[in-house]
């Protein structure tokens, strides 16, 4: 099939872009303050105070290193914006079902919002490494903690995961009826292990307090432990905040294949060993497992009167 | 220019037909006169086209009008009444109808009479007056 | 575009909103649906366009199932009362995704509609009135040609002046492209100008399809005064739908020829006899036998 009939239509990417211009904008000014002009801030202080090793960079140091947790749980929620609008929208105003009366079919209308929102994902982070890069190189003079390989490998790293975040936002939207529900939805699977847990500790120290259960021992503390490494792993936006896989290479050619070692002193596994890579192809492969569960999903779905109703047992059911 | 009358039993296209047929006989439209198209008249009038279409065959048919391939419609320089007897039977038949129901809706004889020749003179058909 | 279901059954949720409905349009042809709220008439058209998949039954447009296959619906307009766009987008970027969605659109045409209604080209989509709204529909829908139109109450909440001028907008465009033309519609004065057919839905049944003149051939009011009252079975024919009786005035509802229905009637020797005009309204309801309309 050649690559033209592959793609959507351009006026549905033109038509889903319009809609998520505004989301798209702000998006892309945020990131773009957070990285690149923040450098250029820093360097500029860096050279007017004669080279003396200012904290600023230190902080652009760190966002490529590992988000703060501001920027990472903002990230997050910009995409689950994005998706949840991108699909849940149309539903709520109605659209979809003028939409479904045009000549496109179903798989291009989906397949349309996807492309759209991955590219209002990416091309912050590219465009902002093409200049961090261009400042990195043009700065000769300045000492930097990191090369561009950190740069690139965090743009990477952080399309990718909110890459993920789109696809579960993607399901969500098609699966539920609304943007409110979609958004709920989102969330509890994106924030819900870290939550649980901090729930889950909260209470566990309250107990403590109160002298039930005592600190450091016993079975309670050791699942406590499990669950809050659980709880790392399974919360999205950790993942932008303190990645294991995340190391700082010094270049984009030569990346450093050193394997990761996690340690965690006081849980049951003693270590975990992970490759950033392997890590990656998982992630992008459960990006496009999501991603057809929601076409197979919505190539199911029919809309009822109110266009909220999806595989009712009742509709399903009755057709010969 | 037609006026069109829903509440009327009579069928539209019928409608159109005797009221083409009335514009001639009182000089609204002339022998050689243009007809508008049928678009024309599905827009002006906001009706079926098909409707039009089935009043202007039926007219062509009586040789009231005639279509010229490429130029339109137009009024028949001549309308030449043919003598059909089984239409006449449905005329008479129609005339005792309405003389039925005028009968009994009080009107006299003479009163029916009357307004025959009203309608003939208007219609520029009456010899007398 | 030829239409045709055959069997057309739909349910929501154990709640049937088309039971067995069967008809065929033939191209060109202006048909008219109507029937009560609720009937189903929206169910229908969403059905036909490929909206909704029929729980049984078949629906094709050119005998292609406009649901599956995309490209008929390429030729197919929808117009709605209710209407739904991109409260973001300015017209003239509804009308550019109209215009590379639907490869038969016509620039000129679309400009001169929009002309025509007043429509700026810059305004946005959330601030126009609900009958600009409306208009812009008309625009959108009528530019790219379609070969079928389906009107899902187009004229509710049209004033009258602009409710004649859709109406020889639409004639319009059936004269000029022989446009094939489903329209569903309370208005049944509408209805009679400009239909070909007119079919009868009532709790998802297709009850009847006639040609309005036939309709109007067939049924009448006809008022007899007779002085005396006749024998019973004057009354029992089974041709009067229904027989009112006020003192020595009989109003009677009647399906038949009117020439033999005054033969009938002057047989009697009444002392007056008049044909009352029908409206097309009253004539449905007694053709149907009052189906699902209080007739008392």
């Amino acid at each position: 099939m050649p690559l033209s009939k592959m793609l959507p239509s351009r006026a549905l990417l033109r038509k889903d872009w319009r809609m998520t211009r505004s989301l798209f904008l702000v998006f892309a000014s945020f990131i773009t303050f957070a990285s690149t002009l923040t450098l250029a801030y820093n360097i500029v202080s860096y050279r007017a105070a004669e080279g003396a090793w200012l904290g600023g960079l230190r902080a652009s140091h760190r966002l490529l290193e590992s988000s703060s947790g501001f920027h990472g749980a903002a990230m997050v929620l910009f995409a689950i914006m994005m998706g949840v609008v991108s699909m849940g929208l149309e539903r709520d105003k109605g659209t979809l079902s003028v939409l479904l009366g045009m000549p496109y079919s179903r798989r291009d209308i989906l397949s349309s919002k996807a492309v759209v929102s991955l590219l209002q994902i990416s091309l912050p982070f590219i465009a902002n490494a093409l200049l961090m890069t261009l400042l990195l190189r043009t700065n000769q003079g300045v000492n930097f903690p990191f090369g561009v390989g950190a740069i690139w490998s965090w743009a990477v790293h952080s399309v990718l995961v909110l890459t993920f975040v789109l696809c579960v936002t993607l399901l969500a939207s098609t699966v539920s009826g609304k943007m409110l529900g979609a958004a709920f939805l989102a969330l509890v699977i994106l924030f819900f292990p870290f939550g649980m847990y901090a729930l889950v500790h909260v209470n566990a120290t309250q107990w403590q307090t109160t002298g039930l259960i005592s600190h450091g021992q016993g079975l309670f503390w050791h699942f406590s432990d499990l669950f809050s490494d659980a709880a790392n792993y399974l919360t999205v936006p950790l993942w932008l905040i303190d990645f294991p896989a995340v190391v700082a290479v010094n270049s984009i050619v030569h990346v450093d294949m050193n394997v990761i070692e996690l340690v965690f002193a006081n849980s049951v596994w003693s270590f975990v060993v992970v490759h950033p890579y392997v890590l990656y192809l998982l992630l992008a492969g459960l990006c496009l497992g999501l991603y057809t569960w929601a076409q197979k999903w919505f190539a199911g779905t029919e809309l009822n009167m109110m266009m909220n109703c999806w595989r009712c047992p009742a509709c399903v059911g009755s057709l010969a | 220019m037609f006026n069109i009358d829903q509440r009327s039993a009579t069928p539209i296209y019928q409608q159109l037909i005797q009221q083409v047929k009335e514009a001639i006989l009182r000089g609204g439209l002339c022998a050689g006169d243009k007809m508008p198209s049928v678009r024309e008249l599905a827009g002006q009038l906001a009706i079926n086209p098909n409707t039009i279409q089935k009043a202007y065959q039926e007219l062509e048919r009586q040789g009231v009008i005639e279509s010229l391939r490429g130029r339109g419609t137009f009024v028949c320089q001549s309308v030449a009444p043919t003598v059909d007897a089984q239409k006449q039977a449905k005329v008479s038949e129609s005339l005792r109808r309405v003389v039925i129901e005028a009968h009994y809706l009080g009107l006299s004889a003479e009163k029916i009479m009357t307004m025959v020749e009203e309608h003939l003179h208007d219609l520029k058909l009456g010899v007398n007056r | 575009m030829h239409v045709s279901l055959k069997e057309v059954a739909k349910y929501f949720g154990g709640h049937s909103a088309l039971d067995s409905v069967s008809f065929d349009v033939p191209p060109g042809a202006v048909f008219g649906v109507v029937g009560p709220n609720g009937a189903g008439k929206t169910t229908l058209l969403k059905t036909i366009m490929g909206m909704l998949r029929p729980s049984s039954g078949s629906v094709t447009v050119d005998g292609r199932n406009p649901q599956t296959e995309t490209a008929v619906r390429a030729g197919i307009g929808y117009l709605a009362e209710a209407q739904y766009y991109y409260l973001d987008f300015t017209v003239s970027e509804t009308l550019c995704f109209y215009r590379e969605t639907y490869p038969t659109w016509q620039d000129e045409r679309s400009r001169e509609l929009c002309m025509g209604f007043g429509l700026s080209m810059r305004a946005k989509v959330k601030h126009l009135s609900r009958g600009q709204r409306t208009q812009l529909g008309v625009v959108l829908a009528l530019s790219y040609v379609p070969k079928l139109l389906l009107l899902d109450e187009p004229t509710a909440g049209l004033d009258p002046v602009m409710r004649r001028q859709f109406l020889a907008l639409l004639m319009d465009e059936v004269a000029q492209h022989g446009t094939t033309v489903l329209i569903s519609s309370h208005q049944l004065s509408d209805l009679e100008r400009i239909c070909d057919y007119v079919g009868v839905l009532h709790q998802g049944k297709l009850l009847d399809v006639a040609r309005i003149e036939d309709l109007k051939r067939q049924v009448f009011t006809v008022q007899v005064v007779l002085a005396e009252p006749p024998t019973d079975d004057f009354w029992r024919q089974e041709w009067m739908q229904s027989v009112r009786q006020h003192g020595r005035i009989y109003t009677v509802v009647a399906q038949g020829e009117r020439d033999s229905l005054a033969s009938y009637f002057a047989a009697a020797k009444p002392l007056a006899l008049e044909f009352i005009e029908m409206p097309l309204e009253d004539i449905f309801i007694a053709r149907m036998g009052g189906e699902g309309y209080a007739f008392k």
